[in-house]
């Protein structure tokens, strides 16, 4: 497979006799590294896309391309940090405890 | 008091209703007693009876007053319709409410360690309610954290953003966290207006289980409009959402009985009344002149900060001239009950504390209007009552074993050359016991009453008569029940803050249900003690043990009893035969309530997710909302924020302490490079794990 190169995480290529070995303990099986990275950029780029848009686009035959999902991933990550209105314009006051009554604050009374 | 106050147009009508109502719980309360002094065999002579009498005649005041308030409440109702009180603001001001324009109010809603979903749940109901009123503009709406584990406030802070969206509210919508949370929910309040109450005419208190409708929240600040001398408006919030046996039953007690005491509690208050903390509106710059609250520098429990701080509030708020009303008339202001008596109980340590503070005000503090140093006693003895129960009967059995134990004194007077002979009068007794029962019981049968005869129209909102008095008969045998548990579990609680226990500041458990195990542990004591009573007052005298009873009997029952009446099973059961229905379980509550119960609430994250603070770092969204959220911090905080970072980066955040951690997000350039990290970070990097194991709880269900 053309995506297998050293920009993937495998120690090696795997052969299919690798795949299923007879030991000792019996049969084990070794999943291929290569397909696992091939299958983690996509999960990664998949999953990424789905929680910054609800809404993954799949197309598994060209997204197993680990060069592809890495600079579709790469690009997400740069999207950049938005501007948020939070809270209004601070306007200093003070909470105070006055013994004395002070002037009632009383609004003009509002007409019809 | 100060001129102001001394032209108060409301003053002749107080004072005349006030006086009357004293004069009356006196009058009963001296019968009472005269009754109890003809019970005890030596006439009040010896110092054990005195005792006894100490103890009894707060104590039968006390249920005296409870009593008359209904029936002041009853009569208020009768006499105008149900309409309230012709003195009320409504009363004076309905006609002209409609032309009234809106003045800018914040809602504010202080938050500490709630249940999330439930409380933007309310707030969403809440805002579109007010937004359906057209009137939308004149508000901004404010959640108040003071929530310090990073699991709950970022959560907090997804569900505020989540509501943001929905409801189209960026920039009038804001969520502040308090990063040093000063003097509990007070401090919080207080350091909203510092910041932003200039802005605001009014703000409106809303609790984490409120919920009122856009009409009620329009209609309290017009009211504030067409009367400049309000300083404070407090609706009378009603239970909804019940669904615990417990919870059910407190929300029937609350729909049913509850427009008896409010309005009898209005009209006796009138300008005077106190804020209950939560669903009022308040003049922000009155407030903001009188109403701060200084840490107490007495000694012990009046040292601190003040726990039960809206009494007092409205104390000062009155004490500069304004006025405080309780507005019954005002439809549409909702809270929730605790869903069990534990709960209940936790809650009332707290509140205990905090009442018992008062006595700080009430004597020492000066220009306190009378009405609210009666306001605190009020309070104060609500809770200073069971250890005096408490006492009563303390005194009683030791009467009793005195008796049993042949200890008879012919002379208890020591001056007197006359023997003093022992004299019973069960007679005597049987009627002060029934005067009490009936003192008792009477705000009740008037409340069931008035619904049956004078009110039917709110009758459909309680189901059929039959279950009406079923329901009826089940809620007077269970607070028979837990009356004596309530009695003890206060008892602790004021000896606990008279020495000066702390309090934990705690949210409230508002959804689950009691073990058995926790039940057991905590009624043990109650148990325990029930048993030895009994089992004395068995030995000293049959007759005795026959009275003990009923206490006896709840305290040994009351770990079975907190537990049924905790099951949400219990609670749906009766609800679908009919039992305890109300008004808003009957779909004939305010539109607010339908609208809460029909808002969808998605979950913030996949239920396989990892915590708030892991997922934050890692959703692509949310790292991005956190780092525009981000402090900019400078100089050695942005150091160690940095600092910070870099460990996090290069260990994950398994070994770091969450508070700790949670300080990163602080530092926008941190989250984002952690961020960018994680996802590009190779599968044996502690990130990288990190977000295969995220991708992978996602898919699983």
């Amino acid at each position: 497979m053309s995506d297998i190169t050293p920009e993937t995480y495998s120690d090696r290529i795997q052969s299919p006799d690798d795949i299923v070995q007879i030991t000792a303990a019996g049969l084990t099986c070794q999943y291929p590294n290569a397909i696992c990275d091939q299958l983690r950029w996509l999960q990664r780029r998949v999953f990424y896309q789905f929680m910054q848009t609800g809404c993954p686009t799949i197309d598994l035959e060209a997204d197993l391309s680990i060069e592809r999902n890495q600079a579709d991933l790469t690009e997400r990550l740069a999207v950049p940090v938005p501007v948020l209105r939070t809270m209004p314009v601070i306007v200093r006051g003070s909470v105070r405890h006055r013994h004395k009554a002070g002037d009632l604050v009383i609004p003009p009374m509002v007409s019809e | 008091m100060n001129t102001k106050i001394a032209h108060d147009p409301f003053l002749r009508t107080a004072l005349i209703r006030r006086w009357m109502f004293m004069l009356l719980i006196m009058t009963q309360t001296a019968f009472g007693v005269w009754g109890m002094i003809w019970v005890l065999p030596y006439h009040g002579s010896p110092a054990i009876e005195q005792a006894i009498l100490a103890t009894f005649i707060p104590l039968y005041a006390f249920v005296a007053a409870g009593s008359w308030m209904a029936l002041f409440g009853f009569y208020i109702r009768r006499r105008y319709g149900g309409r309230g009180d012709a003195n009320s603001l409504l009363a004076r001001f309905g006609d002209q409410l409609p032309s009234v324009e809106l003045a800018t109010t914040a809602v504010a809603l202080p938050i500490y360690h709630e249940d999330v979903e439930r409380v933007f749940r309310g707030l969403q109901a809440t805002i579109e309610s007010v937004l359906a009123t057209g009137q939308g503009s004149a508000f901004e709406f404010f959640v108040l954290s003071d929530s310090r584990d990073p699991e709950v406030w970022l959560e907090e802070r997804a569900a505020w953003l989540r509501l943001c969206e929905v409801l189209d509210l960026h920039g009038r919508l804001h969520y502040r966290r308090r990063r040093v949370n000063l003097k509990a929910k007070t401090g919080n309040v207080s350091d909203f207006l510092r910041r932003w109450g200039k802005k605001f005419k009014y703000f409106i208190v809303l609790d984490a289980d409120s919920v009122m409708s856009g009409q009620a929240i329009v209609t309290l600040v017009r009211l504030m409009e067409c009367e400049p001398k309000a300083g404070m408006i407090q609706t009378v919030p009603k239970l909804f959402n019940a669904r615990s046996a417990f919870a059910r039953m407190q929300q029937f007690v609350t729909h049913l009985y509850g427009p008896l005491f409010s309005e009898g509690l209005a009209a006796l208050q009138l300008n005077e009344a106190v804020f209950w903390g939560h669903n009022a509106i308040i003049r922000t710059e009155a407030f903001m002149a009188h109403c701060g609250l200084r840490s107490m520098r007495g000694l012990g429990l009046w040292r601190g900060t003040v726990l039960s701080h809206d009494f007092v509030e409205a104390s000062f708020i009155r004490r500069a001239g304004y006025e405080v009303w309780l507005e019954t008339g005002i439809e549409g202001s909702y809270e929730e009950s605790p869903p069990s008596l534990d709960d209940e109980l936790i809650r009332d340590k707290r509140w205990s504390k905090g009442n018992l503070q008062h006595l700080r005000f009430l004597g020492f503090e000066r220009g306190i209007a009378t009405a609210h140093r009666m306001a605190f006693l009020n309070g104060i003895f609500a809770y200073l009552a069971s250890p005096v129960w408490f006492l009563f009967l303390l005194f009683s059995t030791i009467e009793v074993a005195q008796f049993a134990a042949g200890d008879i004194n012919y002379f208890p007077d020591a001056h007197s050359l006359y023997p003093n002979w022992p004299q019973w009068h069960p007679q005597w007794a049987i009627i002060l016991v029934t005067s009490t029962l009936v003192t008792l019981f009477l705000p009740k049968l008037l409340a069931l009453f008035e619904l049956l005869i004078f009110d039917r129209k709110r009758l459909p909102g309680f189901g059929s008569t039959g279950r009406l008095l079923q329901g009826f008969l089940l809620e007077n045998m269970f607070s028979i029940l837990l009356a004596p548990i309530r009695m003890l579990a206060h008892s602790a609680y004021v000896v606990q803050a008279v020495i000066n226990v702390s309090v934990a500041w705690a949210g409230q458990n508002r959804s689950s249900e009691i073990g058995w195990g926790q039940a057991f542990i905590r009624h043990a004591p109650g148990m325990i003690l029930a048993l030895t009573w009994s089992g004395i007052a068995l030995s000293l005298d049959a007759n005795f043990f026959y009275w003990t009873i009923p206490i006896s009997l709840s305290l040994l029952l009351a770990a079975p009893i907190t537990v049924w009446l905790s099951r949400f099973t219990l609670g749906d059961y009766w609800r679908d035969q009919g039992i305890w229905s109300t008004p808003p379980e009957q779909g004939l509550g305010c539109p607010v309530l339908v609208q809460f119960s029909a808002i969808d609430m998605p979950a913030l994250k996949p239920t396989n997710a990892p915590g708030w603070l892991e997922w934050t770092l890692l959703h692509p969204n949310q790292a991005r909302i956190a780092a525009a959220l981000a402090a900019h911090r400078t100089g050695a905080a942005k150091q160690a924020s940095t600092d910070l970072g870099a460990r996090i980066l290069s260990e994950g955040l398994d070994l770091i302490p969450r508070r700790q951690a949670a300080r990163v997000l602080d530092d926008a350039d941190a989250v984002m490079r952690i961020h960018q990290h994680a996802w590009q970070a190779p599968p044996d990097d502690v990130w990288g794990r990190t977000i295969d194991t995220l991708t992978r709880s996602i898919c699983v269900r």
